[in-house]
């Protein structure tokens, strides 16, 4: 009876209509194209019970696409609830290069961030560079890819992001230094370094290295609002039982607005350079876009809004990946000694040297990324994989899944910078944290340079060690909770 | 020095340009002025040449893909880093002698060099 019992828990809860595979739609495309009502049906809810709850609490939400796709093939239909429209789930990189082949010019992000996006709406704002599409998006985009993404133009922030980086280094190890056993802290003071870190580029303001209240609430502000991008149009029906999250997503966003008011403010009265080489982003926004006052500061929400937490969670998981792997850290570590040597800053002209460390950034986002899909919805309708889907369906490419396939990758779970040197071996669609094409998240750069400059600050002078691992932990962002690391100094 | 397109080693604004030969998708030759200092997708844009460059020369996409002669690709002062090659190896018809323009900038040497649009492209994109 118990084994009865195991075996009915271990059958899918979903039940598959029958199991497709790619290659038998590709082989169908030639005769006629499948329509997306005809694949097989991924549900999280029948109802309001959510049937998948037993297997997938809402903790592990990250893995839901992934286990869906052994079951259900590398391309199948999702329905949050039965009523919502099917979406397409996509799990394979050719799939996903013909995703982005056919995502038009101003590519649409899709509908995700209801609750956030009725708050906005309610405090005036527009849709904003994260929620626009069509030509209104490009206009926000536009000038914030020339400041944002241009390599050339961003090696100029080099020197201070690397101090301020350095700064944050020395602090945490301050931390850590009082007997801190917890990471939360040390986590708070990686968060305050990507917000200094933007507070430079976009106000000229070097801030302070403390933690104040003041931060600290908009610390939390920020994630609240991170964790509003999880819900989606389908809960429009809800929205009775969402005002309360609403409402505190507004309360959110005003400390975030007011937050960035106070950095305008300071700016202006800070004295001017004259000898600097750029202007500020604020400036910038302010003398060489027609952006009126809220769409600047709906711009700083959403640039802050997505790249802080995304870039102290996605250290976390190098510094992770880099204390369990020794070997791979003292490797790093002699590669950032041999590129860097006594130099106190890291400039562009080193970076571009620090291939390795370039490898383990890339091998850790695969092996542990901290945004599990990205979503795209096609211009018109359209087909993907031979499946013909409509116009306005949601397609989710399952980033997360394709990273961890063991079809792709060999041993798929190990961390392995070394695999990225063999570059003609790996399909560059099978690795796609950031996105690719003309809405490639915008701060990748940016992000990328700061991950890399702390990085190799702290690895020039201490050793990480893991203490205890994480439990890995769905919140929009996959977060690597109950983390525990300790760092030794290099002698 | 081509006088009958108006080609000058000095274009009207007094800037110094190169001559540059893009081959298109059906194997028609357009030899254009290059502004030194300007960077290859730059030259292509504001001579209507079919080079996409779909994120506007930010190095977010790999549509500004164009294939070198094996001569002209050793004249490229800087060899292309791992956030080029990233993208570059999304793109379509890649081979050994392939860069996105967007991140070279015309430079003396490049007097004469002969750029070719691959034939594989993305559909898609150009609907």
């Amino acid at each position: 009876m118990f084994r009865l019992l195991t075996l009915f828990r271990r059958s899918p809860l979903v039940i598959p209509s029958r199991t497709i595979s790619t290659e038998n739609i590709l082989k169908r495309d030639v005769v006629a194209a499948t329509h997306l009502d005809d694949l097989p049906t991924a549900k999280r809810f029948l109802g309001l019970v959510d049937l998948e709850l037993t297997r997938h609490p809402m903790s592990k939400l990250h893995e839901f696409f992934y286990k869906r796709s052994k079951e259900l093939g590398e391309i199948y239909a999702f329905q949050p609830f039965f009523f919502s429209p099917k979406q397409l789930v996509i799990s394979t990189p050719s799939l996903l290069a013909e995703l982005s082949a056919k995502e038009g010019k101003n590519p649409d992000r899709g509908n995700s961030g209801f609750n956030i996006r009725r708050a906005m709406e309610m405090l005036g704002l527009k849709k904003g560079l994260v929620f626009s599409y069509g030509a209104e998006w490009k206009r926000l985009r536009d000038p914030l890819s020339k400041r944002l993404l241009r390599p050339k133009f961003i090696s100029g922030y080099f020197p201070k992001l690397s101090e301020i980086a350095k700064c944050a280094v020395t602090d945490i190890i301050d931390i850590q230094g009082r007997g801190q056993m917890n990471l939360d802290p040390i986590v708070e003071r990686l968060r305050l370094w990507t917000v200094n870190s933007a507070n430079y580029m976009a106000f000229h303001i070097f801030s302070s290295t403390e933690l104040t209240e003041e931060t600290s609430e908009y610390f939390q502000a920020m994630m609240s609002i991170v964790r509003g991008f999880g819900s989606t149009k389908d809960i429009e029906w809800l929205s009775y039982f969402q005002r309360k999250k609403i409402r505190k997503l507004i309360e959110s966003l005003q400390t975030v607005i007011n937050y960035n008011n106070k950095q305008i403010q300071v700016s202006a009265t800070l004295p001017k350079d004259p000898d600097r080489e750029q202007i500020t982003m604020l400036e910038y926004l302010q003398t060489e876009t027609d952006f009126d006052e809220k769409e600047i500061i709906n711009t700083f929400i959403s640039l802050l809004g997505a790249g802080v937490d995304t870039t102290t969670t996605s250290t976390q998981w190098l510094w992770y990946n880099l204390a369990k792997n020794l070997k791979v850290q003292e490797k790093l570590c002699e590669e950032v000694h041999s590129v860097i040597g006594d130099s106190s800053v890291v400039t562009a002209e080193h970076f571009n040297k620090l291939h390795y460390m370039k490898m383990c950034l890339k091998e850790s986002m695969r092996v542990t990324p901290t945004v599990g899909t990205f979503t795209r919805i096609l211009p018109e309708e359209s087909t993907i994989g031979g499946v013909c889907i409509p116009k306005d369906t949601q397609v989710f490419a399952d980033i997360y899944g394709i990273g961890l396939n063991e079809n792709y990758w060999r041993d798929p779970l190990e961390f392995i910078p070394e695999r990225w040197e063999s570059r003609k071996e790996i399909d560059p669609f099978s690795f796609i944290p950031f996105g690719a094409g003309p809405r490639m998240c915008v701060g990748r750069r940016i992000a990328e340079a700061q991950m890399q400059l702390i990085t190799a600050h702290l690895c020039s002078s201490y050793k990480l060690h893991l203490v205890k691992e994480p439990d890995p932990k769905f919140e929009v962002l996959i977060k690597p909770e109950g983390l525990n690391l300790s760092f030794e100094k290099r002698v | 020095m081509n006088p009958e397109l108006g080609l000058d080693n000095y274009s009207q604004k007094g800037a110094k340009t190169v001559n540059i030969t893009f081959i298109d998708r059906d194997g028609d030759t357009f030899k254009v002025a290059a502004k030194v200092g300007d960077t290859l997708l730059d030259v292509a844009k504001e001579n209507d040449i079919d080079v996409e460059g779909a994120c506007g020369g930010t190095l977010a996409c790999s549509t500004c893909h164009l294939i070198f002669e094996k001569v002209d690709f050793d004249k490229i002062p800087e060899t292309a880093t791992d956030e080029e090659l990233d993208l570059l190896e999304m793109a379509y018809g890649l081979t050994d002698t392939s860069r996105l323009v967007c991140q070279i900038d015309v430079t003396d040497e490049m007097e004469g060099i002969v750029l070719k649009i691959p034939t594989e492209t993305r559909d898609a994109r150009n609907l």
